[in-house]
């Protein structure tokens, strides 16, 4: 059996950890100035909580994540519940800053820290790490609600960065110090949003492209991934905000180099959940949701289904 | 891995960004293959016949087996064959973190183990033949 290890590597995700650490730290300590939230501009946000709202100038939070693994859709796209003796359970701690430049345009970076516990047939192991840092941009063409009934329209963009490591790459067996694709993904995608009295409404749709990835003697390409967020929700007058959100991804087959398309190498899975946004203090928001991946045959492909929750705790700047 | 454990690893995770760890493997028994193949298949070059056996079968989460045997045209044992074997998820495009020791315990007759499939869903045996015959092979089964 060959194992490999490389720990030049954790040397080096510490240090791009601690490096991130210190700039929240240094962003929570700048000194605040008194909020005054719009009610028309606070919902919007609600499930992605590393975006600045209309009058925030700059933010940095934590967000922690949990999802448990209940079964897995097949390639073909049947479910199957998970044994009732596995456990596959994720946890994610992600620091996230976010700083306006300009009126319309926003830039934010995430740091997830990730970990997983994975117990079966008499193995078991827990482990985790620093995953991939992804750096995203926000370009509000229109503001939701600043022109009359024309909705809200925002040009996306990310890049998500290998830091992490590839389950390939994990000192365990149950590969749980896995933590990142092993690739690049870079994102451009479109947000429409309405405000409708107190209510709200906003789909984004994203492209989402792959690198290729070699790894075991194995080189292959990954198919363009389609995906949508759909929220909407309602502000009440102090800017608590609740909602309901679904999303939806699908990724054609995968390309081997040497034997072109896999079948059945597709991907697609849909989630749907709520949140709660609840501002305290002057400048702190906590926003929370409640999900699950939808267990419907035919309606995933390639990917565990599970069920879970956020908590993340928001420091703005106005 | 206790809950305690798990608590303490997270932590640990939390401030250095490492990993903790996996609990020793249980199982000290050799795998046990059934008669009936699981799967049979050719090689990419169509030269040899492939029967594919897991134990346990069908393969689960864990820690599985898997029995290889190749006959060539005539349906004899293919002696004198080298082989490597790579678990691999093509849909997610990662493989194993441990990669299977191969043995030949038979002319023609190889067990790969362990195979860490450490995750529900579609998983392929990327297989490379050297030795009498140079060819590639590729079996594909779920895991639900």
């Amino acid at each position: 059996m060959t194992r490999r290890r490389r720990p030049s590597r954790f040397r080096d995700r510490a240090a791009i950890a601690a490096v991130f650490a210190l700039a929240l730290a240094a962003g929570v300590t700048a000194r605040p100035r008194t909020a005054a939230a719009q009610a028309c501009c606070v919902g919007t946000g609600l499930v992605t909580p590393a975006r600045l709202r209309t009058f925030e100038d700059r933010a940095v939070g934590v967000q922690m994540r949990a999802r448990s693994v209940m079964g897995a859709f097949a390639g073909s796209g049947s479910y199957a519940t998970s044994a009732a003796s596995s456990r596959d359970v994720g946890f994610e701690e992600d620091l996230f800053g976010a700083l306006r430049l300009g009126s319309r345009f926003q830039v934010a970076l995430l740091a997830p820290f990730i970990q997983t516990s994975r117990a079966a047939a008499g193995t078991s192991g827990f482990g985790g790490g620093l995953g991939d840092l992804t750096a995203s941009a926000r370009f509000d063409v229109t503001n939701a609600g600043t022109r009359g009934a024309w909705p809200g329209l925002a040009v996306l963009a990310s890049l998500a960065v290998p830091t992490g490591t590839p389950p390939d790459e994990a000192d365990d067996p149950l590969a749980t110090s896995g933590t990142g694709t092993g690739s690049y993904e870079g994102s451009l995608g479109l947000a429409v949003e309405e405000i409708i009295g107190q209510g709200f409404v906003s789909l984004s749709g994203f492209v989402t492209k792959r690198t290729g990835r070699a790894a075991n003697g194995v080189e292959q390409t990954f198919a363009p991934r389609l995906s949508a967020v759909m929220t909407g929700g309602y502000t009440f007058g102090h800017d608590t905000t609740v909602g309901a959100f679904a999303s939806a991804l699908r990724q054609g087959d995968v390309r081997d180099a040497m034997n072109g398309p896999i079948a059945n190498s597709s991907i697609a899975l849909v989630t749907a959940g709520a949140a709660l946004a609840l501002p305290f203090w002057d400048a702190w928001r906590l926003q929370t949701t409640l999900f699950t991946d939808l267990p419907i045959p035919g309606w995933g492909r390639n990917q565990t289904v599970g069920f879970g929750g956020t908590l993340a705790v928001i420091r703005f700047w106005i | 891995m206790s809950a305690r454990a798990i608590v303490l690893c997270l932590a640990t995770a939390l401030l250095t960004g490492g990993a903790c760890g996996t609990d020793p493997i249980q199982s000290t028994e050799p795998p046990s293959f059934s008669a009936d193949p699981n799967q049979v298949l050719a090689s990419d070059s169509g030269s040899l016949t492939i029967a594919v056996r897991f134990a346990p079968a069908p393969p689960t989460v864990g820690t599985d087996a898997v029995q290889l045997s190749f006959v060539d045209p005539s349906g004899a044992a293919a002696s004198g064959l080298g082989l490597a074997v790579i678990p691999w998820m093509p849909a997610h495009g990662h493989g194993t973190s441990v990669n299977p020791t191969v043995t030949e315990t038979a002319p023609g007759i190889f067990v790969a183990t362990p195979l860490y499939l450490f995750m529900p869903g579609s998983w392929e045996l990327r297989m490379t033949i050297s030795g009498s015959v140079d060819d590639t092979a590729k079996a594909a089964f779920e895991i639900p």
